[in-house]
């Protein structure tokens, strides 16, 4: 550039010294032929420079027929520039080319290029040249041509570009001390490219671009600034269909040579949904690059579009990939290098998640969770309006929050459940940011009415109330253990929980393995609950190694009984009779035809045990009538006031979905389903 | 002194490791996995699922009793006898894959759902079997861009159904470790089940059926 534009001002200024000789004569034709010229970075051949000086005014025309520039394999060629009037002033030249001329490209791809050159030599002010280019709307094949080998085979391997055009002005200014500046703007318009599979790809494409660089031996200064116009961009997995909401993005960078330092500072804007701001400070050490600090701050104006537009394609598959987002969220980190992530920060304000297959929902979630690094404490807080785990509804509540050393506690104030609450809970996050984290949390569930649990989950309306202290809740990778037991106080009796564990919690099998015990429940008021005829006295029992997969039951032990020296009446009503009947494999000694006349009938104990493996319950009773193999077994043994009644199960071995659907068509309710 | 010493074979019959090896049932794998895979794929495939498949006769015996840790192998055969009074040998495990269980049905009558909407992107090779058993983009380039992205969220459901099928077999089992033995013999059959034209990966890239 320098060695071109020295020429320029020598030719130029020989074309001013021979003006005054020329002036004598009606017209003056110089014509200048080098075969040959070169410099650092560039060659050129045939060069013809013609001058001709009229009466009025003096005209130029550079050609030069072939142009090589390191980084070109094909040489440009037939470089024309014609300045058909030269303005001059003192300390001042200007040359405007309307019929500038460019062939580019190889062979077949050989393209002629018009752009609009201009040319102004000044040297009163410093500045020594300055060139303004203006291409013209350029095709992608030209611009193929026009791009540095380098620049177009990284391209052209990584994507094709099949449609669109790009116009541009650029201004070149170069100074005596070598400080060079370069500026202009560059529109794009609907462009398409896309990679072979089409999993990067455009269409339509159309954006504008400032630019402002400042160049000199040690140092370069860049600003870039664009927005896009309009157009679709799929970048696999996000895809950006740009109509109404248009993003703008800046780039401003420093280069020190001497320092080998390059400071970067961007903004990404999308209005309506985000703004993103960012900095780096890059050091070249050696033949590396390396990061040595960098911040970023985000701001969510609108969540919900912002989700569904960045974040959920990069969460698709995750536990966040299906949600109903809404609200604003800010995020911030800075980093340093040796020190890590230096400091990170969330804000919530209003944000609403909902996942849509159902298994979580926290909706008016406010929070503050500042981070400090790992060596300093900090504080934050959240709460929220309400939280919904699978199908129970906590009520609004809020929580303190510590940071310290990769662990986070979490204070959680009383929240309701239905008529009852959680309280005194207290949750500790281990392993932040570590693969191993884990999850403990405790509390104390108040009583809550079952018949409002229970409709809430589906199952058969239960009375009685739920109370459970929780000593401890683990959680790791998926596997949530209660240290402890559930207290459940139903049916007048004591139902513990114990032993709970489930794996893979948000997972597409959830297994849940826990251990009941049931204590002096009535069975009045289960039948009733169940509309299965009516049955009273008591019931105990316990249900051992219960393991549900997808909340249906795979395996377990259970069995149920009279309790010994049980005070109350024992009467089961000829309707639950039937019920039980109808389960199948049972018949009842009600068959005799006079029984059918009673209401009840009196018995002396009941009891029924089912262990369930591979799909079939292997039933028993309180005693085996008969032998084992051969002979039922008594699920009801009558006594006390007439009349009584004995019922015999015949069929050990039931089909566990078999026994299912007759249980609920007796009990008269739809197919049960726990979550 | 000599007591002592006489206690030593009961000690050691005592302490011997001993390993069952079951060796992965290689031939009813496949035919687990085909009789699923016909059915998703909608080619008639048994819909109950395979009754337990009986393995190839020719097959390897599928458990052994493996002394470790002794001395020699004269001492051995002495005391075979007397282990194998002590520790019956292990029946051989049935060398059958049991595919019924609720966990996988529902897996499979969701994958069954999907299928269809699957099924015009193996066609148009936008989407082609990955050589670990699940679903990958491949060339979109004949979709409208809008429907491309929309592929993904298909995709990450079927994976992650084929991705816990694989577990839940294995599972099913008994030997949660055959889960990668099963993932690769779906892998191999999603392929030798696909129709002519469509895409799977192997370790040279994209092929085409």
């Amino acid at each position: 550039m320098i060695q071109v534009t020295r020429l320029l001002r020598f030719w130029l200024l020989v074309l001013l010294a021979v003006a005054p000789i020329a002036a004598a004569f009606a017209a003056v034709q110089i014509r200048l032929g080098i075969a040959d010229a070169a410099g650092e970075g560039w060659s050129a051949e045939q060069i013809l420079l013609a001058i001709e000086y009229s009466a009025q005014r003096p005209s130029m025309k550079l050609t030069v027929g072939r142009l090589d520039l390191a980084g070109w394999s094909v040489p440009f060629r037939a470089l024309e520039l014609n300045c058909s009037s030269i303005e001059s002033a003192p300390g001042k030249l200007e040359c405007r080319s309307e019929a500038a001329q460019l062939v580019v490209g190889p062979g077949a791809a050989r393209r002629t290029l018009n752009p609009l050159i201009g040319v102004t030599l000044d040297w009163s002010a410093g500045t020594i040249a300055e060139i303004q280019i203006d291409t013209g709307l350029l095709g992608v094949d030209s611009l193929a041509a026009l791009l540095p080998e380098t620049l177009s085979r990284g391209l052209s391997e990584a994507v094709t570009f099949t449609a669109g055009g790009l116009s541009s002005h650029v201004a070149i200014s170069v100074a005596d001390n070598s400080a060079t500046r370069i500026a202009g703007s560059a529109r794009f318009q609907s462009f398409a490219f896309s990679d072979p599979m089409g999993t990067r790809a455009g269409e339509n494409l159309s954006a504008r671009l400032e630019f402002d660089s400042d160049l000199s031996p040690d140092e370069l200064t860049f600003r870039i600034s664009s927005e896009v116009i309009g157009g679709d961009l799929f970048i696999n997995p996000l895809f950006f269909s740009w109509a109404n909401s248009t993003p703008q993005f800046s780039l401003n960078g420093h280069w020190s040579k001497v320092q080998r330092q390059l400071n970067l500072n961007g903004s990404y804007q999308h209005p309506g949904q985000l703004d993103l701001v960012g900095g780096a400070e890059l050091v070249g050490i050696d033949d590396t690059v390396q990061v040595s600090s960098a911040f970023g701050r985000l701001q969510v104006e609108d969540l919900a579009a912002s989700y569904r537009t960045y974040l959920q394609p990069l969460l698709t598959g995750t536990l966040g990939g299906d949600l109903e987002a809404s609200g604003h969220l800010g995020a911030r980190f800075s980093y340093q290098q040796g020190r890590g992530i230096t400091s990170l920060g969330l804000q919530f304000k209003e944000v609403s998640l909902v996942d849509r297959p159902g298994r979580f929902a926290i909706t008016g979630l406010s929070a503050s969770l500042p981070w400090r690094g790992v060596d300093n404490p900090s504080s934050g807080d959240i709460n929220w309006q309400s939280l919904q785990l699978y199908r129970l509804p906590f009520g609004c509540g809020s929580s303190e929050l510590r940071f310290d050393h990769r662990e986070l506690e979490l204070q959680i104030s009383p929240v309701a459940l239905f008529d009852g609450g959680f309280a005194g809970g207290s949750v500790v996050l281990q392993g932040l940011g570590t693969d191993e984290l884990s999850v403990s949390m405790g509390g104390e569930i108040s009583p809550v009415s079952l018949p409002l649990i229970t409709a809430a989950l589906g199952w058969p309306k239960m009375a009685g109330t739920l109370a459970a202290k929780v000593p401890a809740i683990h959680y790791q990778s998926g596997r949530l253990r209660l240290d402890g037991g559930l207290q459940l106080n139903v049916f007048d009796g004591q139902l513990a929980v114990s032993h709970l564990e489930i794996e893979n919690l948000f997972g597409l099998v959830p297994r849940l393995s826990t251990g009941l015990i049931a204590e002096n429940l009535d069975l009045a008021l289960i039948t009733q609950t169940f509309d299965f005829g009516n049955i009273t006295g008591r019931v105990s029992g316990e249900v051992v190694g219960l393991e549900l997969e997808s909340w249906q039951p795979v395996a377990f032990d259970g069995w149920l009984q009279t309790p010994t020296g049980d005070p109350g009446s024992h009467r089961i009503s000829q309707r639950a009779l039937d019920s039980l009947s109808s389960i199948g494999g049972i018949s009842g000694a009600l068959q005799s035809t006079l029984l059918r006349f009673f209401d009840d009938f009196s018995y002396r104990r009941l009891g029924i045990g089912c262990r369930l493996i591979h799909g079939v319950c292997r039933m028993r009773g309180i005693a085996d009538r008969g032998s084992e193999s051969a002979g039922g077994y008594y699920i009801i043994q009558g006594g006390g006031l007439w009349p009584r009644i004995d019922l015999v199960g015949h069929n050990r071995q039931v089909d566990w979905p078999v026994l299912l659907q007759r249980l609920s068509a007796a009990a008269n309710v739809d197919r049960v389903e726990i979550r | 002194m000599v007591s002592r010493l006489a206690l030593w074979p009961a000690f050691l019959l005592l302490t011997a490791c001993v390993t069952i090896n079951i060796y992965f049932p290689a031939a009813a794998a496949e035919k687990a996995a085909d009789a699923i895979i016909q059915e998703i794929l909608d080619r008639g495939g048994e819909p109950g699922g395979s009754k337990l498949l009986k393995p190839p006769v020719s097959s390897e015996p599928l458990t052994l009793l493996e002394p470790h840790s002794l001395p020699s192998s004269v001492w051995w055969a002495h005391l075979q006898p007397l282990v194998d009074w002590l520790v019956p040998p292990v029946q051989a495990a049935d060398a059958d894959i049991n595919v019924q269980t609720a966990a996988i049905s529902k897996i499979r009558e969701s994958m069954k759902l999907r299928f269809s909407k699957l099924h015009p992107h193996f066609v148009s090779g936008a989407i082609g079997f990955t050589a670990d058993g699940q679903v990958a983009l491949r060339d979109v380039s004949s979709l409208p861009l809008a429907q491309r992205a929309a592929l993904n969220p298909l995709l990450a459901a079927e994976n992650r159904d084929r991705n816990a099928l694989y577990e839940e077999i294995a599972r099913a089992n008994n030997h949660p470790e055959w889960e990668a033995q099963i993932r690769d013999t779906f892998a191999k059959r999603w392929v030798s089940n696909a129709d002519a034209g469509w895409w799977y990966e192997d370790t040279n890239g994209w092929q085409q059926r």
